[in-house]
Formats: structure tokens, sequence, C-alpha cells
């Protein structure tokens, strides 16, 4: 016992409280988000990556909701994702919405939940609706609720590809592609956007291959800042997106429409990235981890093989397996014929051409149109020559140029009544028996479409 | 099978209450009187029927001015024991209830944010009412206070109800203040645009046959949605959803406004065709007696668009097909006129066919698909009704939650409330299934009862292999059936929590229908009020009030 007074002991209380206080803050103060800003155990937290705000922005509700359950956390989630479902099958969308949201609220940093309600949202319910305005609505949801799993998730390279995913794929070859590229611009919500597109998934007003580009460079941003790997596919692949994204984007231009000077600067971008940026990059092959570039010369081979005790026809080995798995020749030479004056004339010729047969019923134009798309093809595939064999190689090496020719002269041979016996441009490729069986596949489809007119 | 269940007495809700009743007063009173038999002989057997005797007139002879006395002292001592501020937790949940809804943008519907309002104050009051009832007794009989009120003239029935009456006045005014706040904050935050969602409809429902290319009756295609929740009718053909309403009258519309139906039908497309133009159907007024077949439009299906907030203009309405009262319509070359209700409306029936224009698509219709909307009501009116809802489910929370602190101990009286509040809230679905499986398929459902699933599960044995035809499956069998009819009379005791959740309809922009959801829920309360009353009378009489 002592001889103090009760105000007495509360006064020493209190300092002693006060005192604990100065090392309890001193210690555990938390982070301003800048290095050093917080107390010691928060330094130490951010030192070795075990904080949350590591992990990406933190959410009050998700940590007062954590908080508040207790250990109960688990369950409260299961029961969300069960409601999850069933308001799934019962087709009660804002509802399955918001118990998507309150999922991620319990579980911010499980990367599968959002994946897969961004994914329910964007795809399923999108799917689900008749109009094409409220499907786009469903697939700006789902790419919304993506967008705010990258924002709590900074360190998942997936989740960034995945918006680019939305973005690219979602938008620019849905069956409503043609619709959803216009409301990207444009969104349908008038009032709310005055004309332009939502400013959440799209602020600059950008084509959405643009937008899908920026996505897929942050995730290879994320990717080599080495915090986690991705799983998704080999490595070249999956950094190959951003430029096929220019590539998508030219392409997309060509078949709005326009064939202008900026088609042929953005086949000419997709080209340098291409080669410059993407064909630089070091990777290393899978198994047994030899460094290559997919593009290089002798000498920059050399180096490498130097620097890595290997020998060069061993780098050119792994250099070409991954060439032939990502396709990069076919890309690179479609770059570089598309960028040309000829051939934009060529894909002019092609769109009006398909136009006027199927829109403005003009068969005579048409056939005029398809004609000189075809012999400025013909000339544009002189200029790359031949191959060993004597065939092309711009048809060889691009089967997406010739799938879009064979496709004009199906046009052409009903226009006309008929191909020349003797010549035409393009004769090769018509009579060439490789080509075969994806000329029957596109009459069919071509005898279809015709039909529908 | 112990019984028949099926029997039609037993379909009587009424009938049933008061067997349930019986039985409860029967097994009671039997334990009662073999007890005191087992205590005191026939004095004891004397002195059970001297209690019941005397509590029947305590039951019945009860003094309003004492039991609003106790009423007041209850809440009196609830608000001391700072009940109240329950409310204060609401108003801080309010005030960062944004962090929960998740996407709140100016497209969000109203819904989840009625929903989010009438989840919280149920969810906030319950706990709150189970503890003012579960506690407050059990507390007085430990500091003897309730010495100083049992030893006054005062019936143990008032005190009983005066508790209850005091709860109740407590909770009232909680969830007044509450409900007033939740209604003001909906219709603050709802986004400008999903204000309009702020309505009380009220739908008359009709009858729905469908007829195939023939005309005959069938039951429509099923295009193989897993919920089966409509039926399909092909497009480009006869095939027809017909509806049939009844009782409408020319007075129910005052001032000749438009008869307005609501649709919410479905597409199907089997290819994809135009997908810029949605799937199309034509709505045909027919008056089966004249043969008139009035064409009163086609219509895009506009699937699913309540759950997308959408741009339209002021006073415009989606999905809805609106009858003027004089309809004109052309005839071959001809153009006629008919009156809605002296051609069409056939002593008070109304008859529509819905067919599905686009060929080889589909249009899915169920029989709510399509309502009479009469005269919009607000929505405070909705919302108020739903709050009437919760307020009566609180009103039953206290009772049985007053009623177990009569007979048992805090804990476990606050245990046996939650208890059956859990159990009517989320398994009274599964255990009347199981039920009804049982009973009609003459004792054999999948797995068997619980002791035939403990066997199972001791013999490492799956669901669905029978058990062998021995003295242990007969046994087991004998031992289940007990179980179930136990389970059959426990269903009765366990109140249907889901009938007092009218925030369905609110949420909905519905009004709450009377007939479907609040008469029940009266019932319901009435019909626990008054068993848990005699029940929470004599625990409190034959409770030995010195114990701590």
């Amino acid at each position: 016992m002592n001889n103090l007074s009760s105000r007495q002991r509360k006064l020493v209380y209190a300092g002693g409280i006060l005192l604990l206080m100065v090392f309890v803050i001193l210690l555990g103060k938390p982070s301003e988000g800048s290095l050093g800003s917080g107390g010691k155990v928060s330094d130490l937290r951010e030192d070795y990556s075990l904080g949350e705000a590591t992990l990406g922005n933190v959410d009050p509700a998700s940590s007062t909701m954590n908080l508040v359950l207790l250990g109960f956390r688990g369950i409260a989630a299961s029961i969300l994702w069960s409601d999850a479902e069933h308001y799934r099958m019962t087709k009660n969308w804002s509802q399955l919405q918001q118990s998507a949201d309150s999922i991620t609220l319990l579980q911010p940093h499980f990367k599968k939940v959002w994946e897969y309600q961004a994914w329910n949202l964007g795809f399923n319910v999108s799917s689900e609706c008749d109009a094409v305005e409220d499907r786009y609505f469903w697939v700006k949801q789902g790419a919304k609720y993506l967008q705010r799993g990258t924002i709590r998730n900074k360190q998942f390279p997936e989740l960034f590809f995945e918006c680019g995913r939305f973005f690219g794929q979602k938008i620019g070859r849905a069956d409503e592609k043609e619709q959803f590229r216009k409301y990207f611009l444009a969104d349908p919500d008038k009032t709310r956007w005055e004309g332009k597109g939502d400013g959440d998934i799209n602020p600059d007003n950008e084509d959405n291959y643009l937008v899908a580009r920026s996505w897929y460079l942050k995730a290879n941003a994320s990717l080599e800042s080495g915090e986690l790997e991705q799983h998704k596919m080999d490595l070249p692949l999956f950094m190959a997106y951003p430029y096929h994204s220019l590539m998508d984007y030219a392409a997309a231009r060509e078949d709005d429409g326009y064939f202008d000077e900026d088609a042929k600067t953005a086949w000419a971008n997709a080209l340098r990235e291409w080669t410059d940026i993407f064909g630089r990059k070091v990777f290393a092959a899978a198994g047994n981890g030899t460094r290559f570039t997919l593009e290089g010369t002798e000498a920059e081979f050399a180096k490498l093989a130097q620097e890595d005790s290997q020998s060069v026809a061993d780098k050119m080995h792994w250099q070409d397996r991954y060439r032939s798995t990502i396709n990069y020749n076919y890309w690179k030479t479609r770059c570089q014929a598309e960028q040309q004056q000829g051939m934009l004339d060529v894909r002019r010729d092609f769109y009006e051409g398909k136009k006027a047969f199927k829109e403005d019923g003009d068969l005579e134009r048409s056939g005029k149109l398809l004609e000189n798309g075809t012999k400025g093809l013909q000339a544009v595939m002189d200029t790359f020559g031949k191959n060993g064999e004597g065939k092309s190689v711009l048809l060889y090496a691009d089967e997406q140029i010739a799938e879009d020719a064979l496709k004009s002269l199906l046009i052409l041979e009903r226009v006309r009544d008929g191909l020349p016996k003797d010549t035409f441009p393009l004769k090769e490729l018509w009579e060439d028996s490789y080509f075969a069986p994806k000329k029957e596949e596109l009459r069919e489809r071509f005898n279809r479409w015709a039909g529908e007119n | 099978m112990p019984f028949d269940t099926n029997h039609p007495i037993f379909q009587n809700p009424l009938v049933r209450w008061v067997v349930v009743v019986c039985v409860l007063a029967l097994i009671g009173s039997f334990v009662g009187a073999v007890s005191s038999w087992i205590g005191g002989g026939n004095r004891g057997l004397a002195g059970f029927f001297g209690v019941v005797r005397r509590g029947l007139s305590d039951l019945l002879f009860v003094s309003p001015r004492r039991v609003f006395a106790l009423a007041t002292l209850t809440a009196r001592e609830s608000v001391r024991r700072k009940a109240l501020w329950v409310g204060a937790v609401f108003l801080v949940l309010f005030m960062f209830a944004g962090w929960f809804i998740g996407d709140t943008s100016d497209t969000t519907p109203a819904k989840p944010y009625i929903s989010f309002v009438m989840t919280t104050i149920r969810w906030m009051l319950l706990p709150v009412a189970v503890l003012l009832a579960c506690w407050g007794l059990p507390a007085d009989i430990k500091d003897r206070s309730l010495h100083t009120v049992v030893t006054k003239p005062v019936r143990r029935s008032e005190v009983v109800l005066g508790r209850i009456g005091g709860y109740v006045f407590v909770v009232s005014l909680l969830l007044l203040v509450v409900g007033a706040v939740g209604y003001a904050w909906v219709r603050r935050v709802v986004p400008e645009r999903s204000q309009r969602q702020l309505i009380s409809r009220v739908p008359v429902y009709g009858f729905l046959r469908m007829l195939d290319e023939q005309g005959e009756q069938f039951e429509g295609v099923n295009v193989g949605d897993l919920l089966d929740m409509r039926r399909f009718i092909q497009g480009g053909t006869k095939e027809r959803a017909v509806w049939q309403f009844r009782n409408l009258k020319a007075s129910d519309f005052p001032g000749d406004q438009d008869v307005r139906l609501e649709y919410t039908f479905e597409a199907f497309r089997s290819y994809k065709g135009d997908i810029d133009t949605e799937i199309e159907f034509s709505v045909f007024l027919v008056n089966p007696k004249t043969n008139l077949r009035v064409p009163a439009g086609v219509l895009p299906v506009n699937e699913f668009s309540s759950e997308v907030v959408h741009d339209l203009a002021d006073g415009q309405t989606e999905n809805l097909i609106s009858l003027p009262r004089s309809i004109t319509y052309s005839e071959g070359e001809t153009t006629k006129t008919a009156d809605l209700f002296k051609d069409l409306v056939d002593d008070g029936n109304l008859q529509l066919e819905i067919g599905c224009l686009d060929a080889s698509q589909y249009l899915g219709v169920n029989p709510a698909d399509l309502f009479v909307r009469m005269p919009d009501r607000s929505f405070a009116v909705g919302y108020w009704k739903t709050i009437f809802a919760i307020w009566l489910l609180l009103v039953l929370i206290i009772t049985i939650g007053t009623t177990a602190s009569c007979i048992l101990k805090g804990p476990v009286a606050t245990l046996a409330t939650f208890g059956l509040l859990i159990l009517g809230t989320f398994l009274k679905d599964s255990l009347i299934d199981r039920l009804s499986r049982y009973f009609s398929d003459g004792g054999q459902v999948v797995g068997g009862g619980s002791i035939e699933a403990f066997y199972r599960i001791v013999t490492g044995m799956n669901e669905s292999t029978p058990l062998d035809d021995s003295i242990t499956k007969r046994v087991i069998e004998t031992l289940d059936a007990g179980v179930y009819a136990m389970l059959y009379l426990a269903q009765y005791i366990i109140p249907d929590i889901r009938v007092f959740d009218a925030a369905l309809f609110t949420s909905n922009g519905f009004d709450v229908p009377v007939g479907s959801c609040i008469l029940p829920s009266v019932l319901i309360t009435l019909g626990f009020f008054i068993p848990a009353y005699i029940i929470g009378y004599f625990g409190l009489q034959v409770r030995e009030l010195e114990a701590k």
C-alpha cells in the first residue's frame, strides 16, 4: 500500500498511460505512404512487404468489416458467395453486383474473386440482356470491378492483364464489337457522359485498343517489378499483348473505314514497337533459362552468348522456337506490308467494294473497286518477292491478308458471274491448293452472308 | 408414417394452431400434475389445480392501469440500461453507409440502398429486443428489485404483460427514430436518376395460360434454363401467352386514366439475328365472348432493363403497356374504335394475348411477368408498412424472449430466443422441405432421419445405399419416425420469420401487400403471443424469486 490519494493515483495512471503512448506511437505510427514516414513497426512492415498497404490501396470499409466480423470473416464470405450464386441463378443482377462488391470487402486480396466476379458481370450477365446498350452496361460494370481490383492489388500482373483483355477482346472482338467500340467513345448514357465515353474506364476518350494497351503495359510493368510472377502463359506471349494491341488498333481503324495517314502511322508505330521494344526484350527460355532476344544482330547474339558462356547457335535455336511460338515473323511482315501506301489503298478498295456490294447493291462499282484492290495487292505481293518454293512470301507469312483477299475474290466472282478463265490478279492465291480448304470455308460463310442481303 | 398429416383438417392454419396450443397445454398440464403429485401427493395435486384455477382468473382479469404502470417502469429501466444507445450506433453506421454499398454511382438502382436500410434496421434492433427481453426479468430477480413489484397487489400476468409492453414501447421508440432517419437517408442518397424507383407500385396479377400453334393449352418450351422460372413461346408462330385479369372496374382508374400494364419478359435467341434490334412482341386485347381482337401495339422485350438505370424522359416509364379508354385500330382498310371497358373488359375480365414476333426466337413468360399496375402509391406507404412488419417481428421476439426469461436464466433465455430466431430465418425452409419429403414419400427420404444418418456416418455408408433388411433397420426407422413426428410438431413452434420480411417488396418498388405479408405477420405474432403469455405467467408463478 502507499500513501497516495485516489486522485493522485489516477494522475499517476494517466501519466503512465501517456508515457506508454509515446513509445506506442514511436513504434507503431502508421505510414503516410512515403518510406520512413511511419513508426519502427511500420518501417519493418514496409521493408518486408508485410503490410496491407504494400499490396495496394487500403479500403477503410474493408478493414472495418474484417475488424467487426472478428473471426467470422470466412463464414460471412461463404454466405456472400452463396448469395451471389443465388442471385445469378435467379437473374437478380443488381443484387449479384452488390454481393460481389461485398465479397471483395471481405477478401480484397484474393485475386480469383476479382477475376471470377468481373467475368460474371462482364460476360455472363452481359450476355443475358437483349438490348446491346444493356449488354455494354454490364461489360463496363465488369471492367470497373476489375479496375477496383487493380487498385487494391497492385502486385498481381494478371489483374492488369485481365483489364486489358476486357477493353481489348471483350469490347473489340465480341459479336457486338461494332456497337461496343462506338459506345466506348460515345457512351449510350448521354446525360452522364455528355456524348463522350464512360470517364471511369476511358478518361481520355481513346480507342478501346489503346486503353487495353495501357493496361497490358501496366501488367508488364508489374511483372518487371519482380514482385509476383504471372501464371497465365509463357512470358513472351504475355508480354507481347501491348504490342498486339497497337496492331489491333491499326486494323480496327481500317475496319471502321478510316484509311488516312493515321492508319499508316498506327501500323508504323506497331512495327517499331514490335521490333525495337518487344523484340529487344531479353527473355529466358522455359526449362533451361537460356537468355535470348527476338530481334538482334549476330554480333549482339555473340555478345550475349559470351556473357552466358553459351554458343550463338544455342541462342539462335531458342530465338527461332519462340519466334514461332508467338508468330513473331508473321506480325512483323504484316506491319511492314500494312504501312505501305499501296496496301492502304488495297484496304480502302476492299472496304468500299464490300460496302457497295452489301449495303448499296451497286455491283458495277463494287466490281471495279475489288478489281482495283486485287491488282494493288498483287503489286504489293510482288514487292515482297517469292520464297524458295516460288510462292508469295507475303501470302504465306500473313494468312490474314490471304483471307481478306479471298473474301474479295469471292465477292468479285459473284459480281462478275465468275472470274476470268485465263489470268487475273491473285490467281496464284485463288488456285493454290494450300488455301483451298480456307476458300471453301469462306465460300460457305460468304453464301450465308450474301444471302442475308 | 406416424399419423396422417395430409388430413384436410390439418390444412386449416387456425385448426393447426388450436391443435398445437392444446397439445402444448396438455403436455404442460400433465407434467405439472405429475410433478406436483410426486412432490406432494394428493395435497400437491390439489395445489396444482389451485394454481391452474388462480391462473385462469389472473390471465383473464388484468388491470390495464397496473399493466401500464409496470410497462412504464420497464421502459424507464430499459432507458437507464442505455438501450437507446443503439440509436447512436445506427446513426454512425449510416454516416459510413456508402462504404458498404459498394459501387455507388448515379447508375446504381435504388434497390441496394433500401435493402441496406432495412437489413440494418432489422439486424440492429433484433439483438436489442432479444437482450432487453431476455435479461430484464432475470436481472431484476437477481437484484431482488422484482420483490418490490410482486409484493404489491399485482398479478403475475400483469407483470408479464407490463414487461412485454415496456420493452415493446422502448423498441418502438427506437424503431420510429431509426425508421425516420433511414427514410430521410434513402431519400437523400439514392441517385437522382434512380429516385423514380422510389415508388410503391400496386400490382394486380392475372392468370396465365400458354397456347400452342393449334390453340391448345401447353406448358411452354423449356430453353434449358436451370432455374426454369419462365416458360417460352416460339416467335413467328401462333404460340401465345394469354393472361386473364379479373375484377377490373373503370372506377379503379379515376379520371379516365389509361390502364397500365407492366411487363418483365425474357428473351431467348436461338440464333444471333440482328443484334441491334431487340426481340419484339405483339399485344392483343381479346374479348372471348364477342371474339373481338384489338391490337394494342408492338413492344421491345427490354430484358432485365429494370436492373439498369436508363436515361428516360420525365414521366416516361419502361416496360409499360398503356391502354387508353378508347382504342383506335385498323382492320384491313377500315379504322375502328373500341371502348376498353365496354367492348373489351367483360364482366371485369380483361384478356391479353402476347406473341413473339421474331421467327425462331423465344419469349419467356411467368404469371407474375405481366400485371395491371394500379395507380401508384407513395414510397412512404411501402416503406412504413415494411417498418410495421419489422415492428411486428420485434413484438414477437420480445414476447418469446420475455416468456423465456420468466422460466430461464438470462443467458439460457437469450440462447433459446436467438435459436428460434435463427431457426425461423434460415432453417425453417429446409426443415419443411425435409418433412414434406418424409411424409409424402411414405417415410422414405435419401439418407433417412437423424438416427439413420448417424448410423451411416459411423459405419461409413453413403446415403443412397439401402440399409440391410434387419432388426437394426427396423429399430432405426422406428426411432427416426419418432424424431420426424417431434419435428413435425416442432415446425409449428418455430415462427416463420421470413413472412415478416417486407423489404423485398419495398426495395423492388412494390407496395407491401396486406394479404400476403402484413396480415400473416399479425396472425403469427398473435398466434405466438397468446400461448407465450400463458406460459410466461405460469413460469413466473411457479418460479422461486428468491433464487439468484
